[in-house]
């Protein structure tokens, strides 16, 4: 172990600019933020439960500790009902209370975010919205989004999506999308070979992902507005593990066309590729915040180990100690996931700690929030691969597939609008 | 070693199926055809995977011995393309693994090529394509393996 951090210690040299960046939420709070989320009263009772989603949400975030329903002293329909002592004894100083009334075609859906650090409760957030009973899970999502950076002052991921691939059957592979919580899983494309690592556009327009044919394996694009699929890259070998720059100009991915697996860096405008790699086998690439340098994995020196070059392929240096895999950067520049023993970890730059996340089995292909909160990673159950979720401080952790299946793969979209 | 294996040896070719015997310990599928007079024809079907050990992409000498059997079929049908297909067992990450089950496809490509076969392609799974889905030992040992197709 000493060893690791030895080696780890130069990531602090690395990742100078990181110093430049404030981030308050993260480690300063070191108790999750206790709130209670109301039930929404309803006219109707088959509606989806849109005060579970949004606790469910803040839950996640490994911020924010929703209440147990069960707990609560009162059910106020309004803020005038609120009797805020009953609230602050459960030590809960913010409540969401909400309504949702019917409409001629759909629902009008509002809420009130409240503080009860006064006798007479504070409403400090309002919105409503019109809402299908199909569109009850987004709009829940909306929400919690809304309350999260009224609270945190960080941009929410509630509305995000995830992409990953579902291998159903021996030899069923099917690329799905669905919200990042797991639901509303759509299948975009299945094959009968394997298909492998999908990533999304910084537009979240594209998402790239690898398809297996009996000869090779194919980098291809899907365009989600045309629903249109081109080739990217179609040597012999593998066409993989691909990943954008930041600001979707590029495509760095892995190839072995020449034999070994060598890392590519394709300008999308101009079709130029530029191999970066020569040494050994070089795979998982991804940028960093900046998105100057790619950091990945290389066994140019024996067993696999993370690496940093600049985006040209300059300075290629060896950042890690053996077996590490998967690496990838947050976006504040203070944490490297990555997976050591088949165990999702966290390297801290800035005191250059590697925390443990999991202790579940066969961990593999982590990808991040965009806004850093969370990590969806893929680990084994019994003879099946499910996705798991973990705040990135540690707090949560929850399992959102629960169909049959092996699921892996996940990537998380860009922010959505 | 199946019983119908011994009875075979007990009632022809002794010798020369011991010697088969001893290279299709991992997979021991035999074909036979049973003749109307009863007279049992064995027609082996042979070994086409190869094994290997954690980590590891050289071939032991059962797998040599397998792939030798190959090589002599092979010589015998020189028009034809031969896939060699890599994989890996679950540990490490799948990526990862596509270059350790493409080094597996590519021992046994360069270990037929130096007996004379041509026509080779390879292509690696990594862990895309297990055979055994449970965690054990004996699971990853199957599931570290080179398949040769033709």
């Amino acid at each position: 172990m000493k060893n690791i951090i030895k080696i780890f210690f130069l990531f602090i040299t690395v990742f100078v600019y990181a110093k430049d960046v404030e981030i308050t939420v993260d480690e300063g709070v070191s108790v999750s933020q206790p709130i209670a989320i109301l039930p929404f009263n309803a006219n109707s009772a088959d509606l989806p439960d849109i005060a579970q989603i949004i606790a469910d949400d803040l839950q996640n975030s490994g911020l924010f500790a929703p209440l147990n329903r069960s707990k609560f002293p009162e059910k106020p329909k309004t803020a005038k009902e609120v009797h805020t002592n009953l609230w602050t004894n459960l030590g809960s100083d913010l409540i969401v209370i909400g309504q949702i009334v019917k409409q001629n075609k759909d629902f009008k859906i509002s809420f009130q975010l409240l503080d009860t650090l006064n006798r007479s409760a504070k409403v400090t957030l309002t919105a409503s919205f019109n809402s299908t009973k199909d569109e009850f899970r987004a709009t829940a999502h909306k929400i919690s989004n809304l309350i999260f950076t009224q609270i945190t002052k960080i941009k929410g991921v509630f509305n995000t999506k995830i992409a990953y691939i579902l291998q159903d059957a021996p030899n069923s592979y099917k690329l799905q999308i669905a919200d990042y919580d797991g639901h509303n899983a759509q299948t975009i494309t299945q094959s009968t070979e394997p298909l492998m690592s999908p990533a999304f556009s910084p537009d979240g327009k594209n998402l790239v992902y690898t398809r297996f044919t009996k000869r090779n394996s194919v980098l291809l694009n899907y365009n989600f507005a045309t629903k249109q699929t081109t080739i990217l890259a179609n040597s012999a070998g593998h066409n993989g593990s691909a990943v954008f720059s930041s600001d979707g100009k590029f495509l760095v991915f892995a190839s072995s066309r020449d034999g070994a697996l060598n890392l590519y860096l394709l300008n999308l405008k101009t079709s130029e590729l530029t191999q970066l790699t020569k040494l050994g086998n070089n795979t998982e690439p991804s940028f960093s915040p900046d998105n100057q340098s790619i950091v990945f994995t290389s066994d140019r020196n024996g067993a696999p180990a993370i690496f940093m070059m600049n985006k040209d392929g300059s300075n290629q240096k060896r950042i890690s100690s053996s077996n590490f895999f998967s690496a990838k950067i947050t976006k504040d520049g203070k944490n490297i996931i990555m997976i050591s023993q088949d165990r999702l970890v966290k390297f801290k730059t800035q005191t250059a700690k590697l925390e443990i996340l999991t202790s579940t089995f066969l961990d593999e292909t982590p990808t991040i929030a965009p806004n850093d909160t969370m990590i969806i990673y893929s680990s084994t159950k019994g003879e099946q691969k499910v996705l798991q979720l973990i705040s990135s401080n540690g707090r949560f952790k929850t399992t959102i597939t629960s169909t049959k299946g092996n699921f892996k793969f996940t990537a998380w979209s860009p922010f959505l609008n | 070693m199946p019983k119908f294996n011994k009875k075979l040896i007990f009632i022809a070719l002794p010798t020369m199926l011991l010697a088969a015997c001893s290279s299709f310990k991992h997979k021991p599928q035999m074909n036979t055809e049973m003749k109307s007079d009863n007279k049992i024809v064995p027609t082996p079907a042979l070994n086409n995977t190869v094994h290997f050990a954690f980590d590891s992409f050289s071939l032991n000498d059962e797998a040599k011995a397998i792939l030798d059997a190959q090589v002599e079929r092979l010589k015998t049908m020189p028009d034809v393309n031969v896939v060699i297909a890599g994989h890996t067992d679950e540990r490490g990450t799948p990526e990862y693994n596509i270059a350790l089950g493409q080094r597996r496809a590519d021992a046994v490509k360069n270990y037929l090529m130096e007996k004379g076969i041509k026509n080779i392609s390879t292509i690696s799974y990594g862990e895309e394509q297990l055979m055994a889905l449970g965690h054990t030992e004996a699971d990853n040992a199957q599931n570290r393996r080179a398949v040769l197709e033709y």
